[in-house]
């Protein structure tokens, strides 16, 4: 009965095992996802100003399974203001990625505000981009303020 | 019957009354002070970003306008900015000539507009500004001369002052010490000395050619035989008016303005067929195009531009690019080499008797920086409306208060604000703090418009491939500059009373 189906139906068949083949890679690419680690590890400023002359180094480190793991390229954005000097650091022997935010500096358009840094694994994946991510909040503070 | 009309002469007084509260307070349309005015600004590159958030292929939102944009609406209720999105701001100046026509023939060209200045300046486009710049910036507590708030130097920018000597754009960003940079490979650079001139460029670029490297790779952009070059611009232009500075800079102020080019090509000074210096000046930018062999191009072994993949990979020992590709550097995580950066060489007497006598030297942060980024107000838009040149008048003023410019310089981090109370971005400190080679202040000019810049660069690609001979080379080029020259005297009404012609 499931032959005879199939041969009248061979298009959709196909395209039902093309589905699937391809759900699977996305799954697959979610669970290996899932595998990595990304964590904020350092900050180098205890209080990051809002202030383009003070540049913050923001480490991050990435394990699979508790391991460091090297070679990844991680790629961050600031969201709210501000810059990364470089948007893509590779993680080294350690796992490690570093990278320096400079902040906007606050005035009467942009006052002091939450800025977030979000980082991605680039590598991780091996069909689909699913990144492993994480965020990391800085809460600028006006130098005056302090 | 009779209270029912008491209550209609009522409903009458109280809708009367009524229209007439809601008339003073809410139409739009009376009285000068409440008119709401919408003024159409094209931003270019300062465009604000559609969606606030960064993304990995869209990393750099432009958020700076967008808060300075909103500031300024809450400081003037009445006027409503709208911002331009019809514009290619990736497109080059033939592309925003196109895009002016359209919308000056659609009646629907922004008031606030960008156009590197004084691109078209001889079609009559722009606003005097000058008037404006001498009075107080409202905005800016204490001021009494908005052009104050600036550094002194970009008045005389050929960006901001167009050949009749009127001040046609406001600025708002500065170049970092020279518009391109030199990236270099510090490995392959280890055991050789960093060039100090177009000699020692083109000697050091010849040795990496013969041990198979690439020496000298132009910015990719570069991919045919041609004067529209970096080099021609930044380096064998400025190099030849520098040693000639006697002669042409006609008011001996150090800057070669345009209004001075065209003088010195109606009194003869740029011809090649009569001087020497003019005529070098095109054979060194044949030489950029030989040096690599064969005619193979500029200083490399294969020009197969673009050649940022070959410098990744370790096999260019310099590539020339913008100076705003410094976070694209930084970011590069295929090489596997540490870069450096220098500015553009100029052209001594090492090479030519006629270029600049010696090349000296500066800190970064001292140096003259040219204007980048700078806006006009269009005639065709205001004209007639005073109220929008007043609108308009008033949002570059608040544009470019030193914290407005402060905000759009710490985002776009490759760029000096145009005001002295503002800082630019710690992630120049490095750059700014090498030494750079004062640049003679002047270009060496060509046709000035389009149509004779076009016919000298088609010369130009002919006398490189050997169709002409040097003398018709020369002679051509002489013809074209006067006419192009003449196109400009012409549209400008410029007045050449006292030029020896």
């Amino acid at each position: 009965m499931l032959k005879a189906f199939i041969k009248n139906h061979k298009k959709l068949f196909v395209c039902a095992v093309v589905v699937l083949v391809i759900a699977a890679l996305f799954g697959m690419d979610i669970i290996i996802s899932k595998t990595y680690t990304l964590k904020l590890e350092s900050i180098s400023e205890e209080v990051v100003y809002a202030d383009n002359k003070i540049p913050v180094t923001v480490q991050i480190s990435l394990t699979q399974f508790g391991k460091p793991i090297a070679g990844h390229s991680l790629y961050a954005v600031a969201e709210g203001g501000g810059r990364m000097k470089a948007n893509r650091v590779m993680t080294d022997e350690n796992g490690i990625a570093e990278f320096i935010y400079v902040p906007y500096t606050a005035n009467r358009f942009m006052p002091a505000a939450p800025v977030t840094i979000k980082v991605i694994d680039e590598s991780n994946s091996l069909v689909f981009e699913v990144n492993a991510t994480v965020s990391v909040t800085l809460e600028l503070v006006e130098k005056e303020d302090a | 019957m009779k209270r029912t009309k008491l209550l209609s002469l009522l409903l009458a007084l109280l809708l009367v009354f009524g229209l007439a509260a809601c008339g003073n307070t809410e139409d739009p349309g009376t009285g000068d002070k409440d008119e709401q005015i919408t003024l159409y600004v094209d931003l270019h590159a300062l465009r604000p970003s559609l969606s606030s958030t960064p993304t990995a292929e869209n990393p750099d939102v432009v958020l700076a306008t967008k808060h300075i944009i909103k500031a300024f609406e809450e400081e003037n209720p009445n006027i409503k900015v709208k911002v331009d999105r019809t514009k290619d701001v990736t497109g080059n100046a033939e592309s925003c000539s196109q895009w002016l026509i359209n919308k000056i023939n659609n009646g629907d060209c922004p008031a606030i507009v960008f156009t590197w200045g004084t691109q078209f300046q001889d079609r009559n486009y722009y606003v005097d500004l000058e008037p404006y710049l001498n009075e107080p910036n409202e905005y800016v507590e204490g001021n009494t001369k908005w052009s104050d708030l600036f550094h002194s130097y970009v008045w005389k920018d050929p960006n901001v002052m167009d050949a009749n000597g009127k001040l046609v754009s406001v600025p708002v960003l500065l170049s970092p010490g020279t518009q391109t940079a030199y990236y270099y490979n510090k490995s392959l650079y280890a055991n050789k000395t960093l060039p100090t001139n177009w000699e020692t460029l083109i000697s050091t670029s010849r040795e990496f050619n013969e041990e198979g490297k690439v020496g000298f790779a132009p910015w990719d952009n570069l991919t045919k035989v041609t004067l529209d070059s970096w080099q021609f611009k930044f380096s064998i232009g400025p190099s030849f008016v520098g040693g000639q500075m006697d002669s042409l800079d006609y008011n001996n102020d150090g800057v070669v303005t345009t209004y001075e080019q065209l003088r010195g090509v109606k009194e003869g000074k740029y011809n090649p067929e009569d001087h020497a210096y003019a005529r070098e000046v095109f054979k060194q930018a044949r030489r950029f195009f030989t040096t690599g062999g064969n005619n193979r191009g500029p200083l490399v072994n294969n020009w197969t531009n673009p050649m940022s993949n070959e410098f990744t990979q370790g096999r260019v020992a310099i590539i020339e690019d913008g100076t705003w590709s410094i976070q694209k550097m930084e970011s590069n995580i295929d090489m596997e080499f540490e870069y450096g950066m220098m500015s553009p060489v100029l052209i001594d007497q090492a090479t030519s008797q006629y270029a600049m006598k010696e090349i000296s030297f500066v800190k970064g942060t001292e140096i003259k920086h040219e204007v980048n980024v700078s806006y006009n107000i269009m005639k065709s838009a205001v004209e007639g409306k005073p109220e929008v040149l007043e609108a308009a008048v008033k949002f570059l003023k608040f544009l470019t208060t030193p914290d407005s410019i402060e905000t759009i310089a710490s985002e776009n981090a490759s760029y000096i604000p145009a005001t002295v109370e503002s800082e630019y971005s710690t992630l120049l400190d490095s750059w700014l703090n090498q030494q750079f080679p004062v640049v003679p202040q002047g270009k060496w000019p060509l046709g000035f418009v389009t149509e004779y810049n076009d016919k000298i660069d088609r010369l130009f690609q002919q006398w490189f491939q050997g169709k002409i001979e040097d003398d018709e080379f020369y002679a051509d080029v002489n013809e074209f500059q006067q006419q192009g020259a003449d196109a400009v005297i012409a549209s400008m009404g410029i007045d050449t009373n006292g030029w020896a012609i």
